[in-house]
């Protein structure tokens, strides 16, 4: 146990520098490739994924801006349209004021025509029938009696006509 | 011992006996048992490695994830924490001092078995191994001058040296001394404690009292695995340290 053996010493620099040859070539490097393959693969993907990642939070950013630029878009043509609709309205209810104004003003002229027109043709039916009424006393030699009679039947006619009219 | 008398010496056990003679130019290379199942060791130890290596996995699974496991633990904790980046060559040599002596100390609890690592021949061979290896990578890097000159700390003083050299001196030695005398005395001991107990049951000849070495046979052998695994460890990550230091000798 304790004796010197130089024997055992070389088996054991034998079996350990074999071992140490064999695992070197046959085992340690494609174990380790194998583990730091892994790894770098590993890394790969961790950073693969962290720029899908980047890359979907800037496709959504961008989205939530397009979004935002076409409601806003919605919401200034729906305010444009309002206040078109607004102008419309006021242009065509101030339209249809005028439009009436007009027709009224136009019908009481018509009125007003009309009334000087009849006017007219009174006096001149009222001339026609005083020289009417002229000329049958002056073509009768008339009694007082008649001259009244005469009179009466002209204002008569008068008033008749003018109830006409 | 000697008084309990040839059949229950436990001492016995350790004894080395050639089971093939071979003679080469006057020395005795015979294979002994710690020969033999050192190299039940190696072989073992290459086998399960080779086979491993030879049906690895990009997703690895049971055998496969535990000898990368042990691989990466050896290769990150071991060497590349130890010895720093520059150490990743070493990273072979480290991780198989760890194996072999691993693999000596389990193949040695096999009842019948023979603890090679139990023999100071074997630890002594190992140490003396890793000794010339961290010299060597220290001339490797600082020359051979450099690498001597760096014992001795610049600034001390020329009348200190006499007794810092021998210090220093010593120290080197006592390194590998320390590997082989701590891995040898571990595995002897434990499993001298195990003869002895079990020497108990023979010696005391008794019924009631036999349980009680047995039950110490079973703590024991427990904790002998547990031994085992911690001395292969301490050796490996000792061996580390001592290259880290050959390797940093700026400080």
């Amino acid at each position: 146990m304790f004796e010197a053996n130089p024997g055992l010493i070389i088996w054991t620099w034998i079996c350990f520098i074999t071992l140490l040859g064999l695992l070197a070539k046959f085992a340690y490097k494609p174990i380790v490739a194998m583990i730091e393959s892994r790894a770098i693969s590993i890394k790969e993907d961790l950073d693969a994924s962290e720029r899908t990642r980047k890359d979907a939070e800037e496709l959504l950013a961008q989205y939530k801006v397009q979004l935002d630029e076409g409601r806003s878009e919605v919401q200034k043509m729906i305010e444009e349209g309002r206040a078109v609709g607004e102008k419309l309205k006021r242009e065509i209810v101030a339209k249809a004021d005028e439009e009436s104004k007009a027709l009224v003003k136009k019908a009481q002229e018509e009125i007003n025509r009309e009334k000087k027109k009849a006017l007219m043709e009174l006096q001149e039916q009222v001339a026609e029938l005083s020289v009417q009424v002229a000329t049958k006393m002056i073509a009768q030699t008339l009694e007082p009696s008649d001259h009244e009679k005469l009179i009466e039947g002209a204002l008569a006619q008068v008033k008749a006509e003018y109830a006409k009219s | 011992m000697a008084e309990g008398g040839g059949a229950i010496d436990p001492l016995h056990h350790f004894e080395i006996h050639p089971i093939v003679e071979i003679h080469l130019g006057g020395m005795d290379l015979s294979i002994t048992q710690p020969v033999l199942w050192m190299m039940i060791a190696t072989v073992a130890t290459f086998g399960l490695f080779a086979f491993v290596a030879a049906t690895l996995q990009r997703y690895p699974k049971g055998l496969q994830s535990f000898i990368e496991m042990i691989v990466d633990f050896l290769r990150k904790e071991l060497v590349i924490n130890v010895i720093g980046e520059e150490g990743k060559g070493w990273f072979p040599v480290v991780a198989t001092l760890f194996l072999f002596i691993l693999s000596c100390n389990l193949v040695g609890l096999i009842p019948g078995s023979f603890t090679a690592t139990s023999n100071i021949n074997v630890t002594a061979a190992l140490a003396v191994l890793v000794f010339l290896m961290v010299q060597g990578a220290g001339i490797k890097k600082y020359g051979f001058v450099g690498y001597f000159k760096a014992f001795i700390p610049s600034g001390v003083p020329t009348w200190i040296l006499p007794v810092m050299l021998p210090i220093e001196f010593i120290s080197l030695f006592a390194k590998p001394f320390s590997l082989a005398v701590r891995l040898f005395a571990n595995m002897m001991a434990g499993h001298m404690v195990i003869l002895v107990f079990l020497s108990m049951i023979i010696l005391f000849k008794s019924v009631i009292i036999t349980p009680l070495p047995l039950i110490g046979v079973v703590i024991m052998y427990a904790f002998e695995i547990f031994v085992a695994l911690i001395q292969a460890y301490i050796f490996a990550v000792l061996t580390a340290s001592y290259l880290s230091d050959a390797l940093h000798m700026e400080h």
